[in-house]
């Protein structure tokens, strides 16, 4: 076995685990690998050494401590409940405000917008959302959601689930969520697909999905490949859409509701951008993780809500980051501008170059070994931790309400007092603008 | 050998050797394989958990040969957990080896 289907072999064997953790793993196998070869040895040699593939990934699975697995998969769900109960208000907002709009609006009549053809109708009003295509009907409204297709009928309300099918009926009470999905009730979907496009004239690759993990990196290849695949429990499975219009190439996971409700999800988007694209490249996920590596672009944005964001080995002019409550591993970023902002998000970067910009309100800061040419951070409750290497230069300068400034041995500190502080490492060639209500800054 | 009890054994080996110093991985599994023979994929999944238990911190760092090696540091807790084990163990042979070669009644 040579290292490529080693590695392969390895990631098939633990699939599963979350995304982050995976490529973590197989890194160190790359890692190990990459040496091994660099002192001579084969790369079935390696392979043979390192065992079979199979029971390596198995050591990882057995030894994964079970409590804090759980937890961390609690925590994670947890997360994403939050950004569906958001989704949900969001969906009933726009229902009361449509309904309030068009009361005001002579051309519809009050509160409702309806749209009919033999058989066929659209209904939208105050009381929810009414489907109806011939025998088929679906009735989205306060009490809940309810599919009708000729005799078959599931509905889902407060109190729980309800499926006939034909003459027989089942109902199962609400076990702990709400929309009455139970856990029990959701069925693992399995997706595998796959979609080529092909890039000419392409300046920007933008990539959507709501909950599904999304992963990009670089191949060398012509076109673009996307692979979407993994099992889902969820009420609905994102359908892949991909569009290209004029210079835009847009990658969608896309949903037929604007409500969902997902227990587990194991599937992941996979985006293959050939090493010869240059363009712009915007990545979104509300609550699955984007994980990006070994990506040169022009513009790169990211959004996130409560997803997480691992990204490594990037190159562009602006690197743009926006989480709400997801963390942030940056590792090797290199960008002119590097701007980052975050309610609660924790960020952790390691080999970061260019002028970076970053702001938290709670999230913690933790800076490793950073080159910057300018450096701006400001949060408010969260803390600023900062690591610096021998070569670091840094004029750094300072305000925080109530919190700390702590520096290391290696620093001049020319003022730390009432808040304020100053203080000067290596030469002082670079600003560093800190800025912080409550939170403490500690360099080491 | 029983794979249980070479778990253990490897447990010892490597936080033994990283309580001397840091290690990068590829080092870690080169010289723990030239005295006992393992399969040397299982040391990876061992310094994953540690690192989770808290045992271990790993950082990287620059080599003159290539891309960064990511190096394992043993934290206050690992030392402990080693010293530990090290006693078990010594006990654990002495009890064996007075087994072996002991006397019966």
């Amino acid at each position: 076995m040579n290292k490529k289907e080693y590695l392969a072999k390895l990631r098939m064997y633990l699939q599963g685990l979350p995304i982050s953790e995976l490529e973590d793993i197989i890194s160190d196998y790359e890692e190990h690998f990459n040496i091994g070869i660099s002192k001579g040895k084969s790369e079935e040699e390696i392979s043979k050494e390192l065992g079979d593939p199979k029971e390596v990934a198995l050591g990882y699975i057995n030894s994964l401590d079970s409590n804090l697995e759980e937890n961390r998969q609690e925590r994670r769900n947890n997360r994403k409940w939050i950004t569906i109960v958001a989704g949900i208000v969001l969906v009933v907002f726009a229902i009361s405000f449509l309904s309030y709009h068009s009361s005001y609006n002579p051309g519809f009549s009050p509160g409702i917008f309806s749209l009919k053809s033999d058989g066929d109708m659209v209904r939208i009003g105050p009381k929810g959302i009414e489907v109806k295509d011939g025998e088929d009907h679906v009735v989205i409204g306060w009490n809940g959601i309810k599919v009708k297709g000729g005799a078959d009928e599931v509905s889902i309300g407060w109190d729980g689930i309800k499926v006939k099918d034909g003459n027989r009926s089942a109902f199962k009470s609400n076990g702990w969520s709400f929309l009455g999905l139970s856990n029990k009730d959701l069925k693992w979907e399995e997706v595998d697909e796959e979609k080529f496009a092909d890039l000419d004239e392409v300046k920007n690759i933008s990539i959507s999905s709501p909950f599904i993990d999304v992963k990009v990196t670089s191949q060398d290849r012509d076109d673009l490949r996307i692979h979407y695949h993994g099992r889902m429990r969820t009420n609905v499975v994102p359908e892949l859409v991909v569009d290209k219009v004029n210079g835009d190439l847009e990658i969608k996971l896309q949903l037929s509701q604007n409500s969902y409700s997902v227990i587990e999800s194991k599937a992941v988007l996979e985006v293959f951008i050939p090493n010869s694209f240059k363009g712009n490249i915007n990545s979104m996920a509300s609550s699955g993780d984007i994980y990006m590596k070994n990506i040169v672009g022009d513009n790169l944005n990211f959004s996130t809500s409560s997803g997480d964001l691992f990204l490594e080995n990037l190159k562009g002019k602006v690197i743009n980051i926006t989480t709400s409550s997801g963390d942030m591993n940056l590792n090797q970023l290199n960008g002119d501008i590097i701007s980052i902002n975050t309610s609660s998000g924790n960020m952790k970067t390691s080999y970061l170059v260019g002028k970076l910009t970053a702001k938290t309100s709670s999230g913690d800061i933790s800076l490793k070994d950073i080159s910057s040419e300018e450096i701006k951070l400001s949060t408010s409750s969260g803390d600023i931790v900062i690591n610096l290497d021998d070569s670091a230069n840094y004029k750094i300068k300072g305000s925080t309400s109530s919190g700390d400034f702590i520096p290391n041995k290696k620093m001049v500190v020319e003022e730390n007092r009432r808040g304020r502080f100053m203080a000067t490492v290596g030469e002082g060639l670079y600003p560093m603008e800190i800025q912080t209500s409550s939170g403490d800054v500690i360099f080491k | 050998m029983n794979i249980q009890f070479k778990k253990g054994v490897l447990e010892l080996c490597v936080l033994s050797l990283l309580n001397r110093r840091d290690f990068y991985g590829y080092e870690l599994v080169d010289h723990i394989s030239k005295y006992i023979n393992i399969s040397e994929g299982t040391i990876y999944p061992l310094l994953r958990r540690f690192r989770s238990e808290g045992y271990v911190t790993t950082y990287l760092k620059e080599s003159q040969e290539g891309p960064p090696r990511k190096y394992y540091k043993l934290t206050d807790r690992g030392k402990e957990s080693f010293e530990v084990l090290e006693i078990e163990w010594e006990n654990f042979v002495n009890g064996v080896n007075n087994i072996l070669r002991g006397e019966i009644n």
